[in-house]
């Protein structure tokens, strides 16, 4: 997520697309970060739906949008039991605390979602490998049969 | 529900002008939802209310076949089709009477006259497929098996690029009849990720040096004893999956993996990319109850794939002893 100031010249531009995008069945395509950001700072208005500006403030908001890494799909999490997403692979379509046990081990896991960090961890909360957004990480072989969880 | 009210609701539900296979109409419905909603114990048992259910039992047998039909099939969820399965077919063995050793030592051949780089190369290319399990925690069953094709390329700086495309799909284990169509079209792309200087995250990040010593270094990471040999597997796949070794490379792996108990000659196969292959197998402990096959052509000796098949109740994947939970086939240089 990145925010970035612009000059005063962008409120005209934006002036005017306040008058066109403002459809309420735009409103469900957009991302949960655009989303929340302009519930939470009035004058926002979404160009995209991954951006957003607030012309009054000259502020602009854009989200990095999800994308697939390997076969883990777009907006989930994934867990391999092989490393460089290979083996039986694990989905979930949410974030929180994931439990692993369906698989022996943990070799390699995606974060295909469009925000946060995906944790790959130990029953103690040991870290044992982290994938940023739209990436993937292997765990070291001799962690794999340690973790028991995944977060993000 | 008195008698009228009982009276007043078959009258609304016309049963003895309802076609048999007619569709229930909206009014129908509605009557069917109503006569559902009231307790059965409001029902009186005066004589008279029994002579008038009499009466009306050959209605009230449509409305209770009616309920029975729309509880079977809408509130009971469809199970799968009984020719859906976890996994594609295993390969097909015909039984050899090679030694381990006498195999590796034809791969030695094949090795020393077939193509393969001079030196090792930051690629892959792949076919594959891995069991997928839900969110819930089980194992999706299906009657198409969608491969995916992996193609990666990468740097000494870990920069690089891994496209993967939907392969061509093809029939589950035990399934017959045409192939459904599926979400996916061959060669559509899933996922297409650049990866910058630093980004790409490699098992292996410098094998291209690596001989007979070094490689053995790396293979006993994952597996120190010598009973150990589905682990030593492992290694391999994990070497695989980011590497094109050259061939002097595959054949120290091949004695490697030889130098450990265990191991034993399946046979020979035609692959699923239709490759005549020689499989070695060997249970694995960093995936109890899987066994794990490795594939080594028979045209150049490279090994060029790995099946995974669970073969023992410790596996924790719950799917029947039998089913292949992923494999992998990797371009050989022929």
């Amino acid at each position: 997520m990145r925010m970035m100031r612009r000059g005063a010249a962008i409120v005209a531009v934006m002036a005017a697309l306040l008058v066109s995008s403002t459809a309420p069945a735009q409103a469900t395509q957009l991302s949960p970060e655009v989303l929340y950001a302009l519930r939470a700072e009035p004058g926002g208005v979404a160009l995209t739906p991954t951006t957003a500006v607030w012309p009054a403030l000259g502020m602009t908001l854009e989200v990095q949008s999800a994308r697939a890494v390997g076969s883990c799909a777009t907006g989930t999490i994934c867990a391999y039991s092989g490393a460089a997403l290979t083996g039986t692979r694990l989905t979930w379509t949410t974030c929180g605390t994931k439990s692993t046990v369906a698989i022996s081990t943990v070799g390699s896991i995606a974060n295909a979602r469009s925000s946060g960090t995906l944790s790959a961890r130990g029953s103690s909360g040991t870290v044992y490998a982290s994938a940023g957004t739209g990436a993937s990480a292997n765990v070291a072989v001799a962690n794999r049969p340690l973790v028991t969880n995944v977060s993000c | 529900m008195n008698d009228d009210e009982l009276d007043r609701l078959i009258r609304a539900a016309h049963p003895t002008r309802t076609e048999p296979d007619a569709p229930l109409t909206a009014q129908q419905r509605v009557t069917l939802e109503r006569i559902m909603a009231t307790p059965s114990n409001a029902v009186t048992s005066s004589r008279r209310t029994t002579r008038r259910l009499l009466i009306a039992l050959p209605a009230v047998a449509v409305v209770a076949a009616v309920v029975t039909f729309v509880a079977v099939s809408v509130l009971i969820p469809p199970r799968p089709s009984p020719a859906a399965a976890y996994g594609p077919p295993p390969l097909t063995w015909a039984p050899s009477s090679k030694s381990v050793a006498e195999v590796v030592a034809v791969a030695h051949q094949r090795l020393a006259s077939a193509p393969g780089p001079t030196i090792a190369l930051r690629e892959s290319t792949s076919s594959s497929w891995s069991l997928a399990i839900s969110e819930a925690g089980e194992p999706e069953q299906q009657i198409a098996i969608e491969p995916i094709e992996t193609e990666l390329t990468w740097n000494a700086d870990l920069s690089g690029r891994r496209l993967t495309t939907a392969g061509k799909p093809f029939r589950a284990d035990g399934v017959t009849g045409e192939i459904p169509t599926t979400d996916q079209t061959p060669g559509q792309v899933l996922a297409d990720e650049e990866f910058g200087a630093g980004q790409y995250p490699a098992i292996t990040p410098d094998a291209i040096e690596l001989d007979s010593r070094g490689l053995t270094a790396l293979v006993q990471v994952y597996a120190p004893a010598s009973g150990l040999a589905g682990d030593a597997m492992v290694a391999v796949e994990d070497l695989s999956v980011e590497w094109t070794l050259t061939n002097r490379q595959e054949g120290y792996l091949l004695d490697i993996l030889a130098s450990y108990e265990g191991l034993r000659v399946e046979g020979t196969a035609t692959d699923r990319l239709g490759r005549p292959v020689v499989g070695l197998s060997a249970e694995s402990t960093i995936s109890p109850g899987e066994t794990f096959t490795l594939l080594i052509s028979a045209a150049t000796g490279r090994i060029v794939g790995i099946q995974v098949m669970v073969t023992g109740t410790t596996a924790p994947t719950p799917v029947p002893v039998g089913t292949v939970t992923s494999y992998a086939l990797w371009k050989d240089t022929e």
